[in-house]
Formats: structure tokens, C-alpha cells, sequence
């Protein structure tokens, strides 16, 4: 290699301090120069140490909320954009105004709108589902909304549910399938347990397919309990669960 | 430890994860996974940010800018070429010198910087915000200080308006009132001089 070696250059290379020819004097010389090349690498970290030394300084409080805001948006986006490449998988037909009307809409409601779309679809029918699927659009748009899931257990074999809320809020939304159907003079009930031991809480049926729906509101933000459960109850709620859990989800570990 | 459901499906983070645990997970679409990296690196983020750009809201910006470029290139993160935070900070350091650039600020010459207890200060501030990273950020950056102070000022100074500032060897010349030659030389010296104290410190080869 005639070539002359870049290593009085390298040190302000590797700083970002080189006029543009000589960075392109460097690269070209670089691409074929093993040993300039260790040299830059051995440059680049002493640079990188150098990343570490300003003083770390506290943003606006807000920053946070704003930034988590933005990656929601964006995330919504992502799926959004795998749902249309979906609906073109399955022969959606793109042309069709109803479809388009759907999508604009939806996407007009709320930022997280796949999300929401594939929760209220898998909302029971009734009476119920208005208020649910208003406070899902809510809980969803809060910048630290969880989706917990819960699975079924033994004794709720192929039941499974998610509950929507946050981890500082009371107030969260139970969504459920495959649970059997009760007799008339029963209910599904849901628990919050705090040190292992059982709140009561929402009272809820479910429809022909096993699917259910209920707002739920913890006597105290959500971050405080580690379990939520699932038991067949009589009709009016029991202050303690006497059927077998079927359904159960970890808050927190 | 919680799970949460996003782009990918259901996805294990939480608070005590590693770094790199956490970016896979931002990888899989788990925005509760960049939370907890915002909340460990936004400190050293932001004051990188502020230390280039000078202008808090400027700063903020670009900070909020970082965690995007996360959430987009969280898949083309390699572990084997270095620290998550050496990651972040190196976008930090990108983007906000960018935007110095984009605004036409003038060029700094000069930074408020006490060295004599900068590092101390340092390592203060990351242990009452930040215990979770004191040790990593904190401690790492008083060794790197107490390199830097070895230096002499001068050569010290023409790395930093070349680092910080985002200046070429002409305009740190300039800026100074220096020869460029001299300028060229104190970096070349001092750089070569950094490194043989940070090896000398134990600071790790890797980045």
C-alpha cells in the first residue's frame, strides 16, 4: 500500500474535527488500512469516555409524560401500519369506503387505535359495553396505561382475560373470554389481593361465547395490590371468595 | 416486575432489568421497557444536551428526540460494540450538535467548568437522583475528570471546544487565537496523552 498512513489525523477524526476532505482523506485511507482502522476504533473510545463528563442536569417534570406521549404515538403508528399490511394479507378490499371509513375514524378517536379496536372487538355484547368501551378510550390514552394479563387456571380451563389500567389509578377495565357461563343465581367476581389476602370487587356475567366486560375500581391505586382474581360468586357478591378462581393475573412482582 | 402487552406481544421488563434486556424489549415494542431507561439516562441525556446546545429548551428537544431514535433503532443495537448508555449518550452528543448546527449558534469558547471538583459534583448529583446509575455514570465520569485534569489546560481546552462545542481544528484556532498548527498539535497530544491516563486508571477499552 503506496498510501500514506492517516495516524496524525486520527485523534481529531475521531473528535468530529476534521475539515470535510481531510474526513474523506481519512475514510478512503480506512477502508484499507487495518492498522489505521485499530487506531481509530482505540481514538473513537478514549472519545466516547469523553460522552460521560457533562454534568447530568433535571428536565421539566413534564418531559417525561411528553416524550412516553410520543413513543405511544408512534407505537400505535407501527401497529396501525402491521394492521393494514394485515387486512391486505387476509384480501381486504382497500377500495371499499366502509373500510376506509372505519380506519379514518378510528384513528380520528384515539392514537391507540388498534388497540382499542381489538379490545372493544372482543367485548360481550348488551347494555354494558358503552360505558366500558368509553373508559377503555381513557385508561388508554394515559401516557403509563398496563395491560395485565390474566390466564385461566385449572378450574377455568381456556379462560383467559386482560385487565386495562394503570399502575397509579383505582379505576381499570376487566375484559374476559372463554369463561363458561354461570346459572342465573350466579356471578363472576373479581378479586384484588393485597398480602395474599382478597378484596372484593366487580360483579360481572358473560355472554354465549364466554366473553365479559367490567369496570372495575380498586379501593386503592392499583400499584398496591400484587394479584388479580376471577371466582363464580352467588348472584350478589360474597365478601369473601367461596368458588374456585378461574381466572388469575399478577399485578406486580 | 409486571408484564404489559404491545407491538410484539407480551413482554417481561422491569425496573431491575439490564440494559440490554431493556432495549430488547423496546425492540419488541414494549414502551414500559423505554420507560425505564428514560428514567435511568434522561439525567446524563439531558445535561450532555444542555452542555452542548446551552439552551434548556433546546435541550429538551433533542433529549426527547434520543428516546425516539431508541424506540425506532432499538433493533439494530449490538451488544458486543458497547454500553446502552454509551449508545444514548453518543446520540445525545450527535443530534445536539446538530441542532447547534442547524440554529447557527455561535460558536462557544469557553465552558464554566470547574475542574478541580466537576467530577465530585458529578458523582454527587447522580447519587441523590440516580442511585441506579451513580455507580456506572458517576464514578466513571469522576475517573475520566480526573484524567482530563491531568492534562494541561490548554490541550484540555482545545478537546473540549472540539468535543462540546462540535468545532473543527480551524475553528477552535480561531476561536482561540491560536495557530492551527498548535491547535492541531495540543489535540493530537492531548488525546494520545488522555488515553494513556485512562488506560493507567483501569477505565475498560470498551465503550
Amino acid at each position: 500500500m503506496a498510501e500514506e498512513h492517516v495516524s496524525h489525523l486520527i485523534d481529531a477524526y475521531a473528535l468530529g474535527a476534521l475539515e470535510p476532505d481531510e474526513v474523506d482523506t481519512v475514510e478512503r485511507h480506512l477502508a484499507t488500512c487495518a492498522e489505521c482502522r485499530a487506531e481509530a476504533e482505540r481514538a473513537k473510545t478514549v472519545v466516547a469516555h469523553l460522552l460521560y463528563i457533562a454534568p447530568p442536569a433535571t428536565p421539566s417534570p413534564d418531559l417525561r409524560v411528553r416524550t412516553l406521549a410520543r413513543i405511544r404515538a408512534l407505537a400505535n403508528a407501527d401497529a396501525n401500519d402491521s394492521q393494514r399490511q394485515h387486512d391486505a394479507a387476509v384480501g381486504a378490499d382497500a377500495d371499499d369506503p366502509a373500510n376506509d371509513d372505519a380506519a379514518q375514524a378510528s384513528v380520528a378517536v384515539h392514537p391507540l387505535t388498534r388497540t382499542l379496536r381489538s379490545l372493544i372487538a372482543s367485548l360481550p355484547g348488551g347494555e354494558t359495553v358503552e360505558p366500558v368501551e368509553a373508559t377503555l378510550r381513557t385508561l388508554l390514552s394515559e401516557p403509563d396505561c398496563v395491560i395485565w394479563p390474566l390466564n385461566g387456571t385449572d378450574d377455568g380451563p381456556g379462560a383467559s382475560a386482560r385487565l386495562v389500567g394503570s399502575r397509579r389509578r383505582r379505576r381499570a377495565v376487566l375484559l374476559t373470554s372463554g369463561l363458561r357461563r354461570l346459572t342465573p343465581n350466579q356471578a363472576y367476581q373479581v378479586w384484588f389481593l393485597h398480602g395474599g389476602k382478597p378484596q372484593p370487587n366487580a360483579l360481572f356475567s358473560v355472554d354465549r361465547a364466554g366473553r365479559g366486560a367490567s369496570i372495575v375500581r380498586a379501593s386503592a391505586p392499583l400499584a398496591g395490590f400484587e394479584t388479580v382474581a376471577v371466582t363464580p360468586e352467588p348472584a350478589g357478591g360474597s365478601p369473601g371468595p367461596t368458588g374456585p378462581i378461574v381466572l388469575v393475573g399478577a399485578l406486580s412482582q | 416486575m409486571y408484564i404489559v402487552c404491545r407491538r410484539g406481544g407480551a413482554t417481561l421488563t422491569g425496573q431491575d432489568s439490564s440494559d440490554t434486556d431493556l432495549v430488547t424489549s423496546v425492540a419488541d415494542g414494549d414502551t414500559d421497557a423505554l420507560g425505564h431507561l428514560y428514567d435511568r439516562y434522561h439525567r446524563a441525556i439531558y445535561g450532555l444536551c444542555l452542555r452542548v446546545t446551552r439552551d434548556a429548551a433546546a435541550a429538551e428537544e433533542v433529549t426527547q428526540e434520543v428516546f425516539v431514535r431508541l424506540w425506532r433503532s432499538a433493533s439494530s443495537f449490538e451488544e458486543e460494540r458497547g454500553r446502552v448508555s454509551t449508545w444514548l449518550l453518543r446520540i445525545a452528543h450527535n443530534l445536539a450538535l446538530n441542532e447547534v448546527r442547524r440554529r447557527q449558534s455561535r460558536p462557544v469558547i469557553a465552558f464554566d467548568t470547574d475542574w478541580r471538583t466537576e467530577g465530585e459534583r458529578i458523582v454527587d448529583s447522580y447519587q441523590a437522583h440516580d442511585p441506579a446509575v451513580a455507580t456506572e455514570l458517576g464514578e466513571r465520569a469522576q475517573a475520566i475528570h480526573a484524567a482530563l485534569t491531568q492534562l494541561p489546560e490548554l490541550q484540555r481546552k482545545a478537546i473540549e471546544l472540539a468535543f462540546f462545542g462540535g468545532l473543527s481544528q480551524a475553528e477552535v484556532a480561531a476561536a482561540l487565537g491560536d495557530p492551527l498548527g498548535t491547535v492541531k498539535s495540543r489535540i493530537r497530544v492531548g488525546m494520545q496523552r488522555l488515553r494513556e491516563l485512562l488506560l493507567a486508571a483501569g477505565i475498560d477499552e470498551v465503550s
